[in-house]
């Protein structure tokens, strides 16, 4: 196991350094470029510079979020798609950067406008508003009242208008461009970009469509959250590592379906036929209007298995599970595959929400505490009177009641709602708890 | 893995790309494509390595072998220009000579 865990580290070393390789190898080709030909004022060439980087920056921007499995297990989905964001950011400032520096250099803000001037300035101009565009509806998304899946399409169709717009805008300039290593670089940057993009909106849905699955039981376990059985038709179903999760596609067909993110609630000790729970919480229209939807019968997709949230990657002597809310489906996988496995590991369960009633498979924990060396803390935000137990937010307070005395060599495990991570992450090392043994996943990811 | 991390992680990705693209615009800004070119006297001469140094930084060749021929005076443009390299230029009076000697010579040529 330490072996899987220093692979994964040297593999999440190794993927970064491509990373930081790949964004910064343009402005290194552009070097290979006779200087004499090129001297032009310092501010200059830094506006070219930043601008060359945001390219690449950009150009990678889909890669992390392409649902590439082997660069995606060291870090996270969640993770990734942070890191997607933040880069983003990074891109779209220096972009601004970039027309700004030039100002000076006599390119007018009038070269914003796409309908005037040159090739080079109207391309740069249409990649400039897109890219603006992408970065408004993606800040404002639920302020504009977008659809998850209407922002999402048309987040990936001005991406592709930046992308192009940009590599247009550089050919035009034809300045550093005129170097053919770094234009074939470049060329093959959007190659592997629309690659990616087609084995993302084509090849995957195809595949999932050949692997078909259906809906065997779906009711509501209270806490507004409905268990879905499905069932592997005509193939063996997922190997998966508990507490790991599937992107749920859901519509007539693959290719078109709605695909959501959903944590594998069941065992990773599967049966045959090799059937899988899901747990779902109405949050907005998918999970509100379409999942009581899929009735018995009903074809699915499930695309997977992805995340770094399990055991099986980080062992420890014993496990703290912290969940808030719906964040204790990885955390029943991890127990139901201890109780399938005779995992005697202690485990200590920390499992928050609002209100009892707002609380999903109690009677199961319940019985896991008998059968498995696990204890279970419950903490509600809003208890009622008669409450004896744990009552506000999850803290370091809390902790310190329950924790085993060595937890310090446990692994701690953390999902629940983004305030929540944001606190414990920091209190748990606070706590002495070492960063590697506390592994975390988010369920917003946009 | 911790949010804050790769926050951190990618605030220190996008200083590294700033000080990578100030790097290069250092590397390839006049005086050190004059620095580069000085040893390489076969490929530029040293007044060419002038003008890089102390005018190219906002002025291309093709614009001061303008400035020289206008009205065909290419004698008058000359002393202009070297007055004016005199009153603003960095360079010293003998390298102000150099420039505009091997300026007025390629305006003659062309
Ligand atoms: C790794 C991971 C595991 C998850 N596991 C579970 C689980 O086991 N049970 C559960 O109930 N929920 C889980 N979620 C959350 C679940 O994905 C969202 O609640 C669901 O997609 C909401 O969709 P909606 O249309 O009903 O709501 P919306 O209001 O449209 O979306 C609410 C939020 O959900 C996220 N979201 C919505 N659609 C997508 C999408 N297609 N791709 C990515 N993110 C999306 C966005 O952050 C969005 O802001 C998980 C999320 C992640 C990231």
């Amino acid at each position: 196991m330490r072996d899987e865990l220093m692979g994964l580290l040297f593999r999440g070393i190794v993927w970064f350094g491509v990373y930081v390789l790949l964004v910064l190898l343009p402005l290194g080709l552009a070097l290979l470029r006779d200087p004499i030909d090129m001297a032009r004022a310092w501010s200059l060439e830094f506006a070219v510079a930043i601008g060359l980087i945001a390219f690449a920056i950009l150009a990678f921007e889909f890669a992390l979020v392409s649902r590439l499995r082997s660069a995606s297990e060291p870090f996270g989905t969640d993770s990734l798609m942070q890191f997607h964001r933040q880069m983003g950011v990074v891109g779209m400032v220096f972009l601004l950067l970039h027309v700004l520096l030039l100002v000076p250099h006599g390119v007018g803000l009038a070269m914003l406008n796409p309908l005037g001037g040159g090739t080079a300035s109207q391309t740069g101009a249409i990649a400039f508003w897109a890219l603006l565009l992408l970065g408004v509806t993606s800040a404002s998304r639920t302020r504009l009242r977008l659809r998850y899946e209407s922002w999402q399409w048309l987040h990936a169709l001005t991406a592709v208008v930046v992308g192009g717009a940009a590599l247009l805008h550089m050919l035009a300039v034809n300045h550093y461009l005129s170097n053919g290593v770094l234009r074939t670089t470049l060329l093959v940057y959007t190659v592997a970009f629309i690659a990616l993009l087609l084995r993302y909106r084509v090849v995957r849905p195809l595949h999932l469509a050949r692997h078909p699955w259906k809906v065997i039981r779906n009711e509501s376990i209270g806490g507004d959250t409905r268990s879905l059985q499905i069932r592997p038709v005509g193939h063996k179903g997922l190997d998966f590592q508990p507490g790991q999760f599937v992107w749920l596609a859901t519509g007539r067909r693959a290719l078109t379906a709605q695909q959501h993110p959903i944590t594998i609630a069941s065992s990773a000790e599967t049966g045959d036929p090799a059937d899988i729970e899901l747990a779902i919480k109405a949050f907005g229209d998918w999970s509100r209007d379409v999942v009581p939807k899929l009735t018995v019968g009903t074809r699915v997709w499930v695309d997977g298995p992805y995340g770094a949230l399990t055991p099986d990657r980080f062992p420890g002597q014993g496990f703290v599970l912290i969940a808030g809310g719906i964040g204790i489906t990885p955390m029943l996988s991890i127990l139901r595959t201890m109780r399938d496995r005779g995992d005697v590991r202690p485990v200590l369960l920390v499992y928050a929400a609002d209100r009892p009633e707002r609380m999903v498979y109690q009677h199961e924990l319940d019985a896991l505490e008998k059968e498995l060396n696990l204890r279970t803390v419950q903490v509600f935000e809003s208890p009622p009177p008669e409450w004896q137990g744990e009552r506000g937010l999850v803290s370091v307070a809390l902790l310190r009641r329950h924790l085993p005395q060595h937890f310090k060599h446990y692994q701690f495990f953390v999902c629940g709602p983004a305030a929540m991570m944001d606190i414990l992450e920091d209190q748990l090392l606070e706590l002495g708890v070492p960063a590697a043994q506390i592994c975390t996943e988010r369920f917003n990811m946009g | 893995m911790h949010h804050k991390i790769i926050t951190r992680v990618s605030m220190v990705l996008a200083v590294l790309c700033l000080f990578v693209a100030a790097a290069f615009a250092w590397l390839v800004s006049p005086a050190q494509v004059a620095l580069a070119t000085s040893s390489d006297a076969t490929s530029a001469g040293a007044e060419d390595m002038l003008f890089v140094k102390y005018c190219g930084g906002c002025h291309t060749q093709d614009e001061m072998l303008a400035i020289l021929r206008k009205d065909d005076d290419l004698a008058g443009n000359a002393d202009s220009m070297q007055q004016f390299l005199k009153r603003h230029g960095k360079s010293s009076d003998e390298q102000d000579a150099q420039i505009v000697a091997a300026l007025k010579e390629l305006a003659a040529d062309r």
